[in-house]
């Protein structure tokens, strides 16, 4: 049985670069290439500030504001 | 400071985004706000007689980032939820006290959500069920 042709037309067969028997890029420059790098990762957005999904330690949630511990020291509160 | 009017407080198990503790990474793209959710909302007065709510909150995290022991006894906010909570990602609210702050409502320390009309700074809250997880932990 004879192999289809895949290209029929004698002019587009005539358009086929012949394959060079070598591949001139280096495996750093392919791996750097535009079209194979991963797509960067977006932060997502809240109005002007990024949204930070990352996890808090216990002392990093103790700091307190100065300011805000100084407000919370001299008022009372209202309602229950 | 400059207090938010306290009517316009959110509500316990409302989602809203704060900017403390502050993350310093010099980095990073820009200031960074937290997704945090209201536990406790007592209106307060300043000394001065400026009358001002005190919101108690616990941080949310990416739950890719929560190990999975942790995932039991908090509220997962699974990938079929956040967009109506008005977050980015799965997110987990661990309850535990060492994870709960308390804050001025304040535009020192909250931020509105900017995605969601008519919806101020809320930016979502908790549904029954949710909210029955939250009470049960």
């Amino acid at each position: 049985m004879p192999l289809r042709k895949l290209i029929s037309s004698p002019e587009a067969e005539r358009d086929v670069a012949p394959f060079s028997g070598s591949f001139t890029a280096s495996d750093t420059q392919f791996r750097m290439a535009p079209e194979v790098q991963p797509s960067k990762v977006e932060i997502p957005k809240v109005g002007d500030y990024y949204a930070d999904y990352s996890p808090l330690t216990p002392e990093e949630i103790a700091e307190v504001d100065a300011e805000c511990a100084e407000l919370f020291k001299r008022s009372k509160r209202v309602s229950g | 400071m400059s207090f938010y009017d306290p009517t316009t407080a959110p509500d316990v198990f409302d989602i809203v985004w704060c900017k403390w503790p502050k993350r310093e990474n010099p980095l990073a793209p820009g200031p960074w706000v937290r997704c945090v959710l209201v536990l406790d909302v007592r209106l307060m007065i300043d000394a001065d007689e400026t009358e001002w709510a005190a919101i108690t909150a616990a941080y949310g995290t990416d739950a890719a980032k929560v190990e999975k022991a942790d995932l039991s006894n908090n509220l997962l906010i699974t990938s079929a939820e956040y967009r109506a909570l008005g977050l980015h990602k799965s997110t987990v609210f661990k309850l535990d006290l060492k994870n709960r702050f308390r804050l001025a409502w304040a535009e020192k320390y909250f931020v509105p959500q900017s995605y969601v009309r008519d919806r101020g700074i809320v930016a979502g809250s908790l549904n029954a069920t949710q909210q029955a997880t939250v009470l049960t932990e």
